[in-house]
């Protein structure tokens, strides 16, 4: 039991970070509020995309409302290496994250719709030359909330929303083994030793682990909006803690080392390994049997954990001056304190020993968002903004997962009205992350990482491209 | 507000973005500030026991640390990894050469097989890839050898020595590899000497260019220094006959105990000053007659380096030293012949004790008196010390510094 104890330890080091960063809360929900840097508590765009940015947005709408759009993400990251100064760039494909709204006032006060969108996601692939291949190589999440909501004008100045978001799950984890970190369990080997003390290098894979997990959660949605008068309004949203309880499985495959033992070394005072045995036979010759479909270290079996995807509050204003223009200014707070430690949970494991428990300590964060639009006549309207969000991890949690941190991003866009009913938007955003240190490598045996663990530097930028087309009837 | 305005905000926003943290300045280590120095940012070493830092028949953090490698490297500054072994060692050093029992002792209780293993603190690659007992045949091999060991595969971990140098990205080599070819032969302890066991020239040579061949595809290489075989008459494990024979004239042998005439110097009639009678035969022998057992050191014995297995050592190792030169002539890399300096120290009695000391009570003693093989080599008598991996270091600088017109400071 032992060894399947530090193996199992070793799998699930970097688990957590796949599902605990500040960067996979994506606010891209829509073209229109994109384009002004995400602003629109206090003024969501008439397009539908207020069940998100605020469900009281919906109240007082007149007839209705169908639009659906895409936010393409282009990812530009790389790593760059203390020892070797060799820099890895991060591989990921044009990742789109959709949306779609379909709203309708029912009365004059109250309006009802309802909402698709991917509120967390995330997407990380590196190359496997990457040191960091062993923290995770192919890192997918996505959360997609389905939201009905309604919205309600409790007065001319005071409308009032609320949603219940039906949140739909997944975790794919992709990494390499290291058969440095490895323990060696072989009788007469003090318990602890790794191979990495007979000698095996540090970066030599023996093993891929594939993990995937899904589950099902919900959430409420709540919002508020207040106009003082034509020209000044204000607006909160709450958007409640998602639980994940996952569950899923971890399968495993042997990758060849192509190592060989060049003597013959006595193990205990009986055994040899003798000279010319290949490594890859010993780990799955009998006494180790790491492979065994059925009673390897290594077998298919269940895992499971329990991920928040953590509430948000936002708060805006927006006003109105002449010719057209309005300014908007929002501030959101998002509780990622709520992930400090993650429990993983082996269930086949009757002892309860695969378990671990990993520190990541976030933070809560802070955003700031600016936002202008113009609109020019009934057929043009220009947006443009400037934000800045607060990274989550502490230093010490900066991983190949997701290198993240303090970002500065702005935003342009522009909407065409292009019939009666029919319009267009499309916005542009460009996010500089700042460069920060961080690590390739997870801590071993349950140890709380520390920033002595850092042994590099993550760049991160990425365009994003957003379309919606609306449709008013 | 006027276009004006929102302009300025966005021009706002690109200066913000352009005033982001870049932290490039935290990991960029910098090339040593002195001539020539960004040739020697990254320094490998590779070879057999010495380069390793085996002394006195051991090997541990200790010794590993007095390796003329890791002075090199630190005179350098350039970052040295090592595969620490932890204490007392694989295998533990000799402490005491000449105890009561006749059985040297080591250091630390005995361990259980294989030998205290490596720290678990594993560095990200290694600067110094040396095996000892490595010879020409291992340097690119990734299988077994005749002298591939345990500790091939604890420091190598299944890499070639070619292999390990090449994961640090060096861009300056030093390799001294070779001694093993002849010294197998000089240390055999049933026919010394024995010419079948001496790696022929030709195979030597093919083997090293087989070496060369890989390392010239290291790109990040910007030079090196080719070290030659170091000649096995100058390791105070051999002792000539001749000594022996004084030793046995002066009473010094139990009586039971006769050095034949013929290890009489050559100008005596004997053969005594071109024979090397192998510490553990000649000791051997004593050991017997100290036993009451009637014995006899006979220089034509197999045992000891006879005349022509000591000129065909000496040939063959000057045959492998002009080989390896020329290599180094041909790919403009700097060469050094060790032979120089160990003949100088062999001229000093303090230095390299012709007859072992067995006044000596400690291998670690900082005097003559404390060292049974003299003060420039180890407890095994075949190893250098401490302080001659100090002279190494020195004269390595110095070759370096020569033929490249660096400036390495002298080492610490």
């Amino acid at each position: 039991m032992q060894r399947s104890v530090q193996y199992a330890l070793m799998l699930c080091a970097a688990f957590p970070a796949l599902v605990g960063a500040q960067g996979f809360a994506i606010y891209e929900q829509g073209a229109c509020a994109m384009g002004r840097a995400g602003t629109g508590v206090a003024a969501p765009c008439d397009d539908g995309s207020a069940m998100y940015f605020n469900p009281a947005g919906l109240a007082g709408i007149k007839g209705g409302r169908a639009t659906i759009g895409v936010t393409l993400l282009d990812v530009k990251g790389s790593f760059t290496d203390d020892i070797y100064q060799q820099k890895t760039d991060l591989d990921d494909p044009l990742l789109a994250v959709p949306q779609a709204y379909v709203a309708f006032g029912l009365t004059p006060k109250l309006g009802v719709g309802i909402g698709l969108f991917a509120p967390y996601g995330l997407e990380t692939q590196w190359p496997l030359s990457f040191d960091g291949r062993f923290a995770g190589y192919d890192n997918i999440l996505r959360s997609v909330y389905l939201q009905p909501t309604v919205a309600y004008q409790v007065t001319p100045w005071l409308s009032l929303g609320a949603g219940v978001d039906i949140a739909f799950g997944s975790v794919e984890l992709n990494q390499r083994l290291d058969l440095a970190a490895a323990p060696v369990p072989l009788p007469g080997v003090p318990p602890g030793t790794i191979f990495g003390q007979f000698g095996i290098a540090p970066g030599t894979d023996f093993a891929n682990a594939h993990l995937e997990a899904t589950h099902t959660s919900v959430a409420a949605h709540f919002g508020t909006l207040v106009k003082v008068n034509d020209r000044v309004s204000f607006g909160a949203r709450f958007l409640t803690q998602a639980k994940f309880d996952y569950s899923g499985t971890a399968d495993f495959q042997q990758v060849p080392t192509g190592l060989v033992v060049p003597a013959d070394i006595p193990v205990t005072a009986t055994d040899t390994i003798h000279a010319g045995t290949p490594i890859d036979g010993l780990l799955g010759a009998p006494g180790l049997d790491l492979f065994n479909p059925t009673t390897g270290v290594f077998r298919s079996q269940p895992v499971t954990t329990t991920v928040k995807n953590p509430s948000q509050l936002a708060l805006g204003v927006a006003f109105k001056v002449a010719s057209g223009w309005t300014l908007l200014g929002d501030y959101q707070l998002t509780w990622w304190d709520s992930f400090d430690v993650l429990e993983i949970k082996f269930p086949q494991d009757p002892s309860g020993a695969l378990g671990r428990t990993l520190f990541e300590n976030y933070q809560n964060t802070s955003g700031f968002r600016f936002g202008a639009e113009w609109q020019k006549d009934a057929k043009w309207t220009f947006r443009g903004g400037y934000l800045y969000h607060q990274g989550a991890a502490p230093d010490e949690t900066v991983t190949p997962l997701l290198p993240e941190g303090d970002r500065n991003e702005i935003t342009a866009g522009a909407a065409l009205k292009l019939s009666k009913g029919l319009s267009a938007d499309v916005a542009y955003q460009y996010i500089r992350q700042n460069d920060r240190r961080g690590r390739t490598r997870e801590p071993l045996f349950n140890q709380p990482p520390t920033t002595g663990l850092n042994n590099g530097l993550y760049t991160f930028h990425a365009h994003l491209f957003g379309v919606s087309l609306g449709y008013k009837f | 507000m006027t276009h004006g305005r929102f302009f300025v905000a966005g021009g706002l926003s690109l200066a913000l973005l352009a005033g982001a943290c870049h932290e490039d300045e935290l990991f960029s280590p910098l090339p040593p500030q002195y001539a020539g120095g960004a040739m020697f940012q990254r320094y490998v070493a590779m070879g057999n026991s010495i380069t390793a830092g085996f002394q006195s028949g051991g090997f541990n953090d200790s010794t590993q640390k007095q390796s003329y490698a890791l002075l090199l490297a630190t005179a350098m500054g350039s970052q040295y990894y090592y595969p620490s072994f932890t204490m007392p060692g694989c295998p533990p050093p000799i402490d005491t050469l000449f105890t009561a029992s006749g059985v040297p002792h080591t250091l630390g209780a005995p361990l259980a097989p294989p030998c205290a293993l490596r720290s678990p603190t594993i560095p990200p690659y290694l600067t110094n890839v040396a095996v000892p007992g490595a010879t020409t045949f291992d340097p690119v091999s990734t299988l077994p050898t005749v002298s591939s060991n345990a500790l091939t595969l604890f420091i190598l971990g299944g890499r070639s020595q070619v292999e390990a140098a090449a994961d640090a990205h060096p861009t300056f080599l030093s390799v001294w590899i070779g001694n093993n070819d002849v010294l197998g032969a000089a240390t055999d302890q049933t026919n010394a000497g024995d010419p079948t066991k001496v790696t022929p020239v030709a195979l030597f040579t093919a083997n090293y260019d087989a070496m060369l061949a890989d390392l010239d595809t290291i790109s990040t290489l910007q030079g090196a220094i080719l070290v030659g075989v170091a000649d096995v008459a100058a390791i105070p494990y051999l002792s000539y006959g001749h000594i022996y024979f004084g030793a046995f004239l002066g009473g010094a042998f139990p009586p039971t105990m006769t050095v034949s005439s013929n290890c009489a110097p050559q100008s005596s009639g004997g053969i005594g000053d071109t024979v090397l009678v192998p510490f553990q035969y000649g000791f051997g022998l004593i050991a017997q007659a100290r036993g009451g057992a009637t014995v006899t050191l006979d220089c034509t014995d197999d045992h000891n380096i006879e005349p022509t297995e000591l000129a065909n050592l000496h040939s063959t190792v000057a045959a492998y030293n002009a080989a390896i030169a020329a290599r180094a002539t041909a790919r403009d890399w700097a060469f050094l012949n060790p032979n120089v300096a160990l003949a100088a120290l062999r001229a000093d009695p303090a230095q390299v004790a012709p007859f072992p000391n067995t006044a000596a009570t400690s291998c670690w003693g900082a005097n003559a008196a404390g060292k049974p093989f003299g003060l420039a080599f180890s407890c095994d008598g075949v190893h250098p010390s401490a302080a001659t991996h100090r002279l190494i270091a020195q004269i390595l600088r110095d070759s370096i510094n020569v033929h490249y017109g660096s400036k390495i400071p002298a080492v610490p």
